[in-house]
């Protein structure tokens, strides 16, 4: 009998939750609908939504449903399937280092045109670093809407307790390890270290700055690579000091270390005094409460040099609702569009005006020092424009890994990174 | 007692982690509430992602795959076992031979086919594949369960004037209950846990499930993990309760829940 009443509950419990089920918002009939992709979390998102919002407000004859892929991986997954079945997403948002398989399946509707007619969008607003790494063949491909580079978040109550000034702005690499030692400490003596210097993800998109900054090359020409440069004197040098960061000073926690538990969370834990990342962690690191933070210039070398992350609006090219579309991308990138969602403190605005505004610059907000990010654009480089890149990379990044951690020889991982990644470049 | 402690320990854990107040990353040794209780997450991820209605879209696709399934997973084989032997083993050598078939592979073909029959951005295109058995497993398993009756009852009930259908309806189901139990829950968990196909085939976030919303909340910052462990709780709460329903439907036994309470679901899961 408990049974049947407990069986009836969930049945009906089933049918009122299908109700929402038929609640879908239907497109206006004189309007257009596009859809528009995104990758992000729920606070992504609903920056996102808000400027979806007020451009539905502007421009009422055109309906844009917002989705968000959760994770990186499962959006170009699902891009690539909607690309194979001939329906893609009308709009999508994706890094400069992820779009070449588009590009090179002609998958992209070239924006140059577009912005070349646009009464409200001019070239000259964005930094041209951006739009470099989103042009191909000489036209640009997608509107680049932000572009950051990656700084040294640091804690500044750990430095202040070693006897640490702040890093100055010109800081060199024989600095940098050296506050790093500084900070590397066992603090109950028991023999494991439990406070380190810095946090490093083994990855080129961390080491390339380092082998530019030391008159190094990752590819033999950035206008038309045949081949990786990684073995080069200079680049050599440079990859072989970023791994001796782990392997021989043991600043940077071990491959077990970093698997017991992140740099990202031993920094949010005080237990970690330098973290090599994007603008991406400002926001989480804002509700730090526990101590104070800044962030400072990546430490010089040879050169100035840095390294571009920058996302953009890409139009498909099978897409039934161009004009539309660009409408869309073109509010989103006015001064008020970026403003929308540079108040989210994650992106660097790629429009020259705002990022030299208080609307970024906040004073009001942590990082306190947010110039770096600015300061760094001069010298910003990017990786080359290929469509098999992202192939590239991770080869690299697998190799570059196993050698950061003592796995392997750099020069193997070298050896390996240039023969796995050959096919790449034909 | 010991396979329950086994099978609780991480329920327990995660409940314990889902209270913890956000802002910081999850602790390294096990903790009680250091900094306090907070009920609150539980209210807040209704907030951050629509749960709500993915929980609803979840229990309605779920639903309807499971309850799908058990009819076409049942009917096939019941097919299979009234077979001859020759026909038989190659079925089930198919059936095998499908198991072993990757998910991945099937993505591509599965989007193009539903995109040509008018399915994208529908629910039919997630619960599709329960006209197939959902898994051949399941055609599987009911194959195995038939066999073990003895081809003369059915014989017997023939001479009686029974059809395929009562055949299927009043000899096979009802000495297979533990078999249609098990399809049950592994149908409603695979449905409930699917998280590519509605990644793939549905276009409108309205319509996205509960494992979508997971993934979402997932993506947010390690300090907010105990929001992601409420989300867990969340999601792993229906699946919990139909299993502790079914025990009781099966068993008819009144006394399930002081038991229950008693030797905890890993203790009955165990025994199994």
């Amino acid at each position: 009998m408990l049974a049947r009443v407990l069986l009836v509950a969930w049945i009906m419990g089933l049918l009122a939750a299908c109700a929402p089920v038929a609640a879908r918002p239907v497109a206006h009939e004189a309007q257009e609908t596009i859809l528009f992709l995104i990758s992000g979390d729920p606070a992504d998102e609903a920056a996102y939504r808000t400027l979806v919002d007020a451009f539905m407000a502007a421009d009422p004859t055109v309906q844009v449903d917002l989705l968000n892929i959760p994770s990186g991986g499962d959006f170009r997954r699902r891009l690539a399937a909607d690309f194979a079945a001939g329906a893609p997403p009308d709009i999508f948002l994706i890094n400069y280092r992820r779009y070449g398989p588009y590009l090179a399946a002609g998958a992209i509707e070239p924006v140059e045109p577009y912005l070349a007619h646009s009464a409200q969008l001019a070239r000259e607003d964005f930094y041209p670093q951006a739009l470099d790494a989103f042009t191909w063949q000489g036209a640009l491909q997608c509107l680049p809407q932000n572009m950051s580079s990656p700084v040294i978040y640091y804690n500044r109550d750990l430095f202040a307790a070693a006897g640490l000034d702040d890093p100055a702005a010109d800081w060199t690499w024989a600095d940098f390890l050296a506050a790093a030692q500084v900070l590397t400490r066992d603090l109950d003596g028991d023999g494991a270290i439990d406070q380190y210097g810095l946090g490093i993800e083994p990855a080129l998109v961390r080491a390339a700055p380092f082998i530019w900054m030391n008159d190094g090359e990752i590819v033999d020409d950035p206008a038309a690579p045949t081949r990786l440069t990684l073995d080069s004197a200079a680049s050599r040098a440079a990859l072989q000091w970023f791994v001796e960061l782990q392997t021989v000073h043991g600043v940077v926690p071990n491959a077990v270390a970093e698997a017991a538990e992140s740099s990202e969370s031993r920094f949010l834990n005080s237990r970690l005094a330098m973290l090599m990342e994007s603008r991406r962690t400002t926001p989480e690191f804002r509700a730090i409460d526990g101590f104070d933070w800044d962030v400072a210039p990546l430490p010089q070398g040879k050169q100035r040099a840095s390294i571009l992350h920058a996302d953009a609006y890409c139009m498909a090219a099978a897409g039934r609702h161009q004009d539309a579309a660009w409408r869309f991308i073109e509010f989103a990138n006015t001064r008020a569009g970026q403003s929308l969602l540079a108040r989210t403190g994650r992106t660097v605005p790629s429009r020259i005006d705002l990022a030299t505004t208080e609307v970024f610059l906040d004073p009001q907000a942590r990082p306190a020092n947010s110039r770096a990010f600015v300061d760094a654009i001069p010298a910003v480089r990017a990786f080359p424009a290929m469509t098999t890149w992202f192939d590239i990379e991770s080869e690299i990044d697998a190799e570059l890994e196993q050698a950061f951690y003592g796995q392997l020889s750099l020069d193997e991982a070298i050896r390996n990174a240039e023969a796995r990644s050959a096919e790449f470049f034909q | 007692m010991s396979a329950a402690a086994i099978f609780l320990t991480p329920l327990l854990w995660m409940g314990i982690a889902s209270l913890q107040p956000v802002g910081l990353p999850p602790a390294r040794t096990f903790a009680w509430f250091p900094r306090g209780v907070a009920w609150s997450n539980y209210g807040e991820i209704f907030r951050v992602i629509p749960l709500a209605r993915q929980l609803g879209n979840s229990l309605w696709v779920s639903s309807v795959g499971a309850a799908v399934t058990l009819l076409t997973a049942s009917w096939a084989g019941f097919a299979m076992a009234q077979m001859a032997p020759p026909v038989r083993r190659r079925l089930v050598a198919l059936a095998l031979l499908l198991l072993l078939t990757p998910a991945s592979a099937v993505w591509l073909p599965r989007y193009l086919l539903f995109s040509a029959a008018g399915l994208i951005d529908a629910y039919a295109a997630l619960v599709a594949p329960a006209l197939m058995g959902t898994k051949s497993l399941f055609v599987l398993m009911y194959y195995w369960s038939f066999r073990r009756v003895s081809l003369e009852l059915f014989e017997a009930a023939r001479l009686e004037g029974a059809g395929v259908w009562a055949s299927w309806r009043r000899i096979a189901l009802p000495l297979a209950g533990p078999t249609t139990l098990a399809v049950l829950v592994l149908s409603f968990s695979h449905y409930w846990s699917d998280f590519v196909d509605p990644l793939l085939f549905l276009k409108s976030a309205q319509r996205f499930t509960v494992a979508v919303g997971l993934r979402m909340l997932q993506q947010m910052d390690v300090t907010n993990w105990p929001l992601l462990l409420a989300g867990v709780m969340i999601m792993i709460a229906p699946v919990l309760l139909l299993y502790a329903l079914l025990q009781v439907m099966l068993r008819g036994d009144a006394h399930f829940w002081r038991r229950t309470l008693r030797s905890g679901f890993g203790g009955e899961k165990a025994k199994h």
